[in-house]
């Protein structure tokens, strides 16, 4: 209590500064959340456009992504050279992300040179024309990497596991894109999603940096002429539960050579799920797997050393979200692991200390206070409360709503989250561990990793 | 229009973090020069425990950087990976902190805490509210003095240890191929060590021989302190003197750094040469690793810029020429200049594309490099490079962790915090002719070793 006491002091000293401070405006009918900040002469831009990979073609999944990140192929005036040469040499760094319900293109560099850079960024939106030759090169390129994440297991494993856990929700498409779509996706394709982004689609813009960013303004006006005027908003469906066919499955992704198994146990949320009781849920899965005194942590590494580590995580998006947990081990110790992660969740799902709660209350308030120490971090936490359809007040209520929060309802949380019978384990290893794990009782699945690639 | 309710305020006051807030001033010879001022307190104990404490008031939070200058090169036969091994059993409990006390007080009091392990240092790092700085305070001393190596979680260890190795490494063909260079070049010095250590080192250390290394290395004149945060400087050194100070300096450390090290940095590898290594790429990745040189000597800096100037960014030259150009060879491409304490590696890599051979690949990339030093360079290319770093130098000051890092890797590597004031007046200075010069002196084929990994390469006996 000493530290939220100490928190709430601070506050009343600065508050009359950061009123002034954090602003909300509205260009052109678009939201604009800008932190002003003038501690270093550097800025962070962020554009939101309320569309996202969702909207991809079937067959040409990345659309979305390749339409915002190829934006410097080239453009009727400027080719690839000259466009990453002037924005390289301005410092500046840029790229977009695009999920399923939304984008974002990001711009941060030196405020100095916010108006070439800016305008270069205006420019591409703008005009570019995604050249054939300049394309298919970057096509190539991103199928050896696709091709490429087979050396990490990791990421193979969080990447299949993505697509089968949601299978059938309409959310299972990547959207970065695979190998098939890679061959699908033409100029005109690109040229049809920018179009639909720049004139379709609303956004709005988030800003760190001190006041001379106002030039903002005119530039997103007068050179990017975007305006929210007369664009509807864009909803995505809803997810119900009970729609995945693979629901309760165990997979096994066969790799050569590998002498350790990388392990993903999840599911997905519905809505509803995934936005009521948002504190519990963000504080159960920091409970189970959020630090080296998690649960998970406590009994997988610091007991039993049976991997290096070990996490949980319960996430919202609009329409649906993800839960589950992640780790490693080496083959010998799979089913044991496996095993272990079952009592784990079944024992803390029936108890519970009350100073065990009490010590990851303190624990999970103190980290929340961590993240939001950088402005730019502080920045993206609004933007993705602005994008689960959060109101900001929750960030500040969250430490209140933890020291809420009861034995009981975090036991039901466990349970709900990581117990869940639509569970499926995907599991990236030897193709040996398929013997291990049918001996050990578990039907279990061989999937091929070039299939999803 | 005002919208945010003040209530939330409270968690972005970080925003005015600190006192001296950053500019970019012209200096006199039309440059820009970054220009930031930080309050520095120090005090160096008796035993040669120095302190550092940067005032920040803003948030009730702090930030605790421990560097302990032992790392990877101090290890010997049998032993490699100790540093690494060690800096996982440091949270594993002392005397007056018990079995995984460590963690609980970090994490139950609302902190956070990691560690890191290099070649050439280890570094543990928390962040607390500040009313537990003198609890910190008091489990640093406790871990440093009194280090349990408990047997049980000393085995329990081991086996996350060689976990973490298979995951970073052994199933990981980045990792092997970054593993497999960094031998090469530094072989025969104690920088061809890797600091994850040998799989039969890490199965058969024994507990008295993490006792003698930590005795050797964890002394109070073998490392220092950088807290930035909510604290009283002069009430952390009191603290800092009542804890710390009945620690014995190690009087013997420069000898037995110097035993541990006998082997000298000098290049003994065998190099123009190519390793083949197995494993499951589809396509072959490579690294082209040159002899560098280490922090500090003015080539060290060109050495940067020239990395910078040949493969960081899109507009790179090798980038431009290999991934964009008319005849692409690779899908992605890279390069840096790694300079530690006592030497340095160049190195190049990426992945090549289907079909592109390993050999004359390697050949186009050497004969690119020397065309693009001899007659591609630029002023602009240059400048390009010098306002890059400009931005880069701000990257992560808004945070008491941010910067507890920045000054603790100056006094690192240059046994001045302060250095970083004189860094971009170094990088500004540098002229097209002097990267020239050092692209010619360093990037020689005769002071290479070429390294490529994908499934088609033989299976070798050796392990990484």
């Amino acid at each position: 209590m000493k530290t939220l006491f100490a928190l709430l002091i601070t506050f009343n000293v600065f508050a009359n500064y950061l009123d002034d401070n954090l602003r909300k405006e509205t260009w052109d009918q678009m939201e604009v959340v800008w932190l002003v900040d003038n501690s270093f002469p550097t800025y962070d831009i962020s554009i939101l456009f309320e569309g996202g990979a969702y909207d991809d073609p079937k067959g040409k999944e990345g659309v979305t992504s390749l339409a915002l990140n190829l934006m410097n192929l080239g453009t009727n005036r400027y080719d690839q050279s000259h466009i990453l040469d002037t924005l390289d040499f301005f410092g500046a760094s840029y790229g977009a992300n695009a999920t399923h319900e939304y984008s974002t293109y990001n711009v941060s560099g030196l405020v100095k040179d916010v108006i070439p850079t800016m305008k270069m960024v205006c420019h591409m939106f703008e005009d570019a024309t995604y050249p054939k030759k300049e394309l298919a090169v970057s096509i190539k390129r991103l199928k050896t990497g696709q091709r490429k994440m087979i050396t990490n297991h990791g990421a193979l494993a969080s990447y299949i596991s993505r697509i089968i856990t949601l299978r059938k929700t309409g959310y299972e498409r990547p959207a970065s894109g695979n190998l098939k779509s890679y061959d699908r996706i033409k100029g005109k394709d690109l040229l049809k999603r920018l179009s639909e982004l720049n004139k379709k689609t609303r956004k709005r813009i988030y800003i760190r940096g001190p006041k001379e960013l106002s030039v903002l303004k005119s530039i997103f006006k007068n050179d990017c002429k975007w305006s929210n005027e007369g664009i509807e908003e864009r909803s995505y469906p809803e997810v119900a539960k009970g729609v995945n066919p693979n629901s309760g499955g165990i997979f096994l992704v066969p790799v050569k050579n590998a002498n350790q198994a990388q392990i993903r146990i999840g599911t997905y949320m519905p809505k509803d799920e995934a936005h009521s009781d948002y504190s519990l849920t963000a504080f159960t899965s920091k409970f189970m797997g959020g630090g080296f005194t998690s649960r998970l942590m406590q009994a997988l590494r610091v007991d039993s050393g049976l991997t290096y580590s070990a996490g949980s995580y319960a996430s919202p998006q609009n329409n649906y979200g993800r839960k589950g947990i992640s780790t490693f081990t080496k083959n010998e110790t799979l089913v044991k692991i496996l095993k272990m992660i079952d009592k784990v969740v079944a024992d803390n799902a029936t108890q519970i200390s009350d100073e065990l709660l009490k010590r990851n209350k303190v624990f999970v308030k103190g980290n929340y206070l961590y993240e939001l120490e950088s402005t730019s971090s502080f920045l993206s936490t609004l933007q993705y409360y602005d994008t689960v359809g959060r109101p900001y007040n929750e960030i500040y209520m969250y430490p209140k709503n933890v020291d809420k929060l009861r034995v009981d309802a975090v036991k039901a949380k466990v349970k709900s989250l990581f117990s869940d019978p639509d569970n499926v384990t995907v599991i990236v290893g030897n193709k040996s561990l398929e013997k291990d794990l049918k001996k050990a009782g578990y039907k279990v699945k061989v999937i091929q990793a070039t299939d999803y690639l | 229009m005002k919208f945010v309710n003040l209530v939330l305020l409270v968690f972005f006051i970080s925003c005015s973090s600190h006192k001296n807030t950053g500019k970019i001033e012209m200096t006199e010879d039309g440059n820009q020069s970054p220009s930031i001022k930080f309050d520095v307190k120090e005090h160096t104990l008796d035993n040669g425990l120095k302190v550092f404490v940067v005032e920040n008031h803003k948030l009730p939070i702090f930030s605790y950087y421990t560097f302990f200058n032992v790392g990877g090169k101090h290890e010997t036969e049998g032993i490699t990976g100790a540093s690494h091994f060690l800096e996982h059993m440091m949270f594993k409990g002392a005397k007056k902190y018990g079995l995984n006390e460590f963690d609980e007080n970090v994490e139950g009091n609302g902190g956070t805490n990691n560690a890191y392990t290099t070649n050439d240092m280890t570094v543990y790092y928390e962040k607390m509210p500040s009313e537990h700085i003198n609890l910190i305070i008091d489990v640093e001393a406790d871990r440093m003095a009194n280090l349990l190596l408990e047997p049980k979680s000393f085995e329990s260890e081991r086996a996350v240890v060689l976990e973490e190795r298979k995951m970073r490494y052994e199933n990981s063909d980045r990792g092997k191929i970054y593993l497999s260079m960094m031998k090469a070049i530094f072989e025969g010095t104690p920088y061809g060590t890797s600091v994850i250590g040998k799989i039969k080192d890490l199965k058969t250390v024994t507990r008295d021989q993490f006792f003698d290394f930590f005795k050797k290395y964890y002394a109070p004149n073998n490392a220092f302190i950088f807290i930035v945060g909510d604290v009283d400087a002069q009430d952390v050194f009191d603290e800092v003197d009542k804890k710390f100070g009945e620690i014995k300096k190690n009087e013997k450390l420069e000898e037995m750094k110097r035993a541990a090290m006998k082997d000298g940095f000098d290049w003994r590898g065998k190099y123009d040469r190519t390793i083949r290594l197995n494993g499951t790429s589809v396509d072959p990745m490579f690294m082209l690793g040159f002899k560098g040189i280490k922090t500090g000597p003015r080539d060290a800096y060109v050495l940067d810029i020239l990395s910078s100037i040949l493969g960081d960014g899109q507009s790179s030259f090798l980038n431009k020429h290999f991934v964009l150009g008319k005849r692409p060879r690779v899908a992605s491409i890279y390069a840096a200049n790694y300079t530690l304490m006592e030497s340095g590696v160049f190195f190049i890599g990426g992945q090549l594309l289907p079909k592109v051979g390993i050999n004359s690949f390697k050949n186009e990339l050497i004969a690119k490099i020397k065309r693009t030093c001899s007659k591609e360079l630029t002023p602009r290319s240059l400048q390009k490079v010098k306002n890059q770093y400009l931005v880069d130098f701000f990257d992560g000051l808004d945070t008491n962790d941010g910067v507890a890092s920045f000054l603790g890797n100056r006094q690192a590597f240059y046994g001045d915090y302060k250095h970083y004031k004189k860094e971009m007046e170094i990088y500004n200075s540098i002229t097209l002719d002097e990267v020239k010069s050092a692209c010619d002196a360093y990037l020689k084929k005769e002071n290479s070793i070429y390294l490529t990994i994908w499934k088609k390469n033989p299976k070798s006996k050796e392990r990484i």
